[in-house]
């Protein structure tokens, strides 16, 4: 069983230059490394030496950070035309803060200091190897488009990390890494075709010029919208499903989690771990509420939204349905779909787009988020 | 040992949660009898929505503070919905009807916006010639019910001789009427790498974007699709397009309004001057629906 240190292949010595002939599959595991370095710690610049990042917080973060700079094209090759046109990537900054926030959450804290079963621990490891392995999917296959989607279309079917040469290693250390073979080696799938099949027709509406940001977001709604669902395919059924949901720790847990709404699930469109930050509160807090006194029952939004989130023309947060059930792909899907719904609407929205973009702009500033604790011995699949 | 211990005190925890959740479902059997008997569900845009939503067992509704409101309708395979959008002369009849979600976001105009999940097929998985045959369905339903294709005011009118070369090219269909034949459809959405095809459409007063989009295929050949249909209001469409202007005064709309028509008239001459060097026709004869009767 190997640790969390890793080392880059990439050249260290400063302005040294090789010409290399890239292959298809050196292609996806520059990509991948790329991926792995953006949740680890540099250890020894000399030697290119990382050490992964152990906190399951911070690294929760630091995806969510990544999958914001990809929608807002600060992320490698990025072109600012686009932004937007990675359209999954705004909600998926949104849904791995939530992970961080079900992370920090007091209960999963203290359930796992002070409740040393497998059935109280498991689940959390798992929802960390979720958390991890969807971003080392779905990452690199953003970052290769952006660097050239006619090498993304040439070398799509030959990524197999299984295959990999020079960081097969590397990869192998991860932690939970003897997953791979349940996701298949993170090859691609119909809906990776499909999801990035949309990008071609979004790129050429978001490159009209003379048009505002509203009318272009307008021309390619279906395209975003069906792009979000394609990806949200994959990472829900061919990934988090296969490594978490079907847990049957996980699934017990989701139950009691259900009746008693804690660690709380709702998905929250704002960079703020909890939901009662963009609920409005009582004006009063003095006068009792009641339907006779109005202006006791008024309601308004504190601190940073003051002003901001009472112009927008819909609330940013999404709960379960009261019948979802998260364990089931079909019963989450639902939900997801309605999320997604809200986050496509306050898009389209002008106001809503520009909160949206504004909270991913300190979502993206998360990037270098690390743990505040010392990691247990059983965390990270082990691997200290 | 202690894994055993674990298991059983969790299956002890899952039996009493499973118990007290039981308790608060709603009888299936009596949602499901209620869904067969209550078909086809009416749904019309404006006021009498909200009333429709209402009176249906099924609905759900979510309203926000800012005066928004959802009302929603849902249904559990096998047993799907069949509804119908009211539209006058153009009303339209959707059946496997997963979910309706109707949206306002002013009191005074009501429903503004139905987004509609859908199976192509009464099956989930069908065979390529059964889902061919949902789709000629479709196209003949759209087509009776008298929906024309919409061309949005800054878009090229593209002729309708270019459909399948302009669709192939990642665009929309631009002839609703014209019904590919089996060999095109299979050509068609093997082809595009999305494995969908889109519509942007209009028929009195409300715009409707359809996705039909092949979901699955599994290893017997047997394929899934669904279709997304997005009804708005051409007056919500064409206010949201402009920035604030619920905040606008009747006069600033219209000129707001007319101005961005000068610039779409702008926009579409370049794009068509381009289409025109990309070997397309334009269709000269297309005449853009005079949406400013809904939007004043």
């Amino acid at each position: 069983m190997g640790g969390l240190d890793w080392e880059g292949n990439t050249n260290t010595e400063e302005n040294s230059c090789k010409t290399l002939q890239c292959n298809c599959l050196t292609f996806w595991e520059i990509h991948q490394q790329e991926a792995m370095k953006r949740v680890s710690n540099l250890k020894d610049a000399k030697k290119n030496r990382y050490k992964l990042e152990p906190g399951y917080e911070a690294r929760a973060r630091r995806v969510a950070s990544v999958y914001a700079k990809i929608y807002l094209e600060q992320e490698n090759h990025g072109n600012k035309q686009f932004v937007g046109r990675y359209y999954w990537m705004g909600f998926g900054a949104f849904a791995s803060k939530t992970v961080a926030a079900i992370f920090k959450h007091g209960l999963t804290a203290w359930g796992y200091k002070w409740v040393p079963l497998s059935v109280v621990r498991d689940p959390i490891h798992s929802f960390a190897k979720g958390n991890l392995w969807l971003f080392m999917d779905i990452a690199p296959w953003h970052y290769a488009w952006s660097m050239s989607s006619a090498s993304f279309n040439q070398c799509q079917t030959q990524r197999d990390v299984s295959k990999y040469t020079h960081i097969k290693e590397e990869v192998s250390n991860l932690p939970w890494s003897n997953c791979l073979p349940i996701i298949k080696h993170l090859q691609s799938t119909p809906e990776i075709t499909k999801a990035f099949g949309y990008l071609p027709k979004i790129e050429a509406i978001f490159k009209r010029k003379g048009k505002t940001r509203k009318e272009l977001f307008n021309k390619a709604s279906k395209d975003l919208f069906d792009h979000l669902l394609a990806i949200a395919v994959q990472e829900q059924r061919n990934i988090l499903q296969e490594l978490v949901w079907n847990d049957w720790k996980v699934d017990a847990q989701a139950t009691v989690q259900r009746v008693t709404r804690l660690p709380d699930s709702t998905l929250v469109l704002s960079s703020d771990y909890f939901v009662d930050a963009v609920k409005p509160v009582r004006k009063s807090q003095r006068i009792l509420p009641s339907a006779y006194n109005m202006q006791g029952m008024e309601k308004v939004y504190e601190g940073r939204h003051s002003g901001v989130l009472d112009r927008l023309s819909e609330r940013v947060y999404s709960e379960p349905l009261a019948k979802t059930k998260v364990e089931n792909y079909d019963s989450r899907r639902e939900w997801i779909l309605v999320a997604a719904r809200k986050y496509h609407r306050l898009m389209l929205d002008d106001k809503g787009r520009s909160f949206l973009e504004k909270e991913l702009k300190i979502i993206a500033g998360w990037g270098n988020s690390k743990a505040d604790f010392k990691t247990g011995k059983d965390s990270n699949d082990g691997k200290i | 040992m202690m894994e055993k211990f674990n298991r059983i005190v969790y299956f002890i925890i899952l039996l009493i949660f499973g118990w007290l959740l039981s308790a608060c479902q709603p009888n299936t059997k009596n949602i499901e009898n209620s869904a067969m008997n209550q078909q086809p569900y009416i749904l019309h845009f404006g006021q009498q929505g909200f009333k429709d939503f209402a009176q249906h067992k099924l609905s759900r509704a979510d309203s926000h503070p800012s005066g928004a409101d959802f009302r929603a309708l849902d249904f559990t395979p096998p047993n799907l919905g069949q509804i119908k959008v009211e539209n006058r002369t153009n009303s339209l009849v959707i059946d496997h009807v997963f979910s309706v979600l109707g949206t306002s976001f002013s009191k005074d105009d009501g429903v503004q916006i139905f987004d509609v999940d859908a199976g192509l097929n009464k099956e989930e998985f069908v065979s390529p010639e059964q889902a061919y045959q949902g789709y000629v369905e479709l196209m003949k339903r759209l087509n009776q019910a008298g929906w024309k294709n919409y061309v949005v005011r800054y878009d090229p009118r593209i002729a309708k001789e270019d459909n399948i070369r302009y669709l192939m090219e990642g665009n929309d269909v631009i002839d609703l009427s014209y019904i590919f034949n089996y060999e095109e459809w299979i050509k068609i959405i093997n082809s595009l790498t999305t494995n969908s095809i889109g519509y942007r459409l209009y028929a009195n007063g409300i715009i409707l974007d359809i996705s039909l989009n092949r979901t699955e295929k599994n290893k017997d050949g047997r394929e899934q699709y669904m279709v997304r249909y997005a009804f708005q209001t051409a007056r919500y469409n064409q206010r949201n397009l402009i920035s604030d202007s619920s905040e606008m005064t009747a006069q600033e709309l219209e000129q707001k309004f007319k101005s961005n028509l000068e610039r779409y008239k702008r926009l579409r001459e370049t794009e068509e001057k381009d289409a025109i060097a990309q070997g397309y026709r334009i269709d000269e004869s297309y005449v853009d629906p005079d949406v400013w009767q809904y939007v004043k």
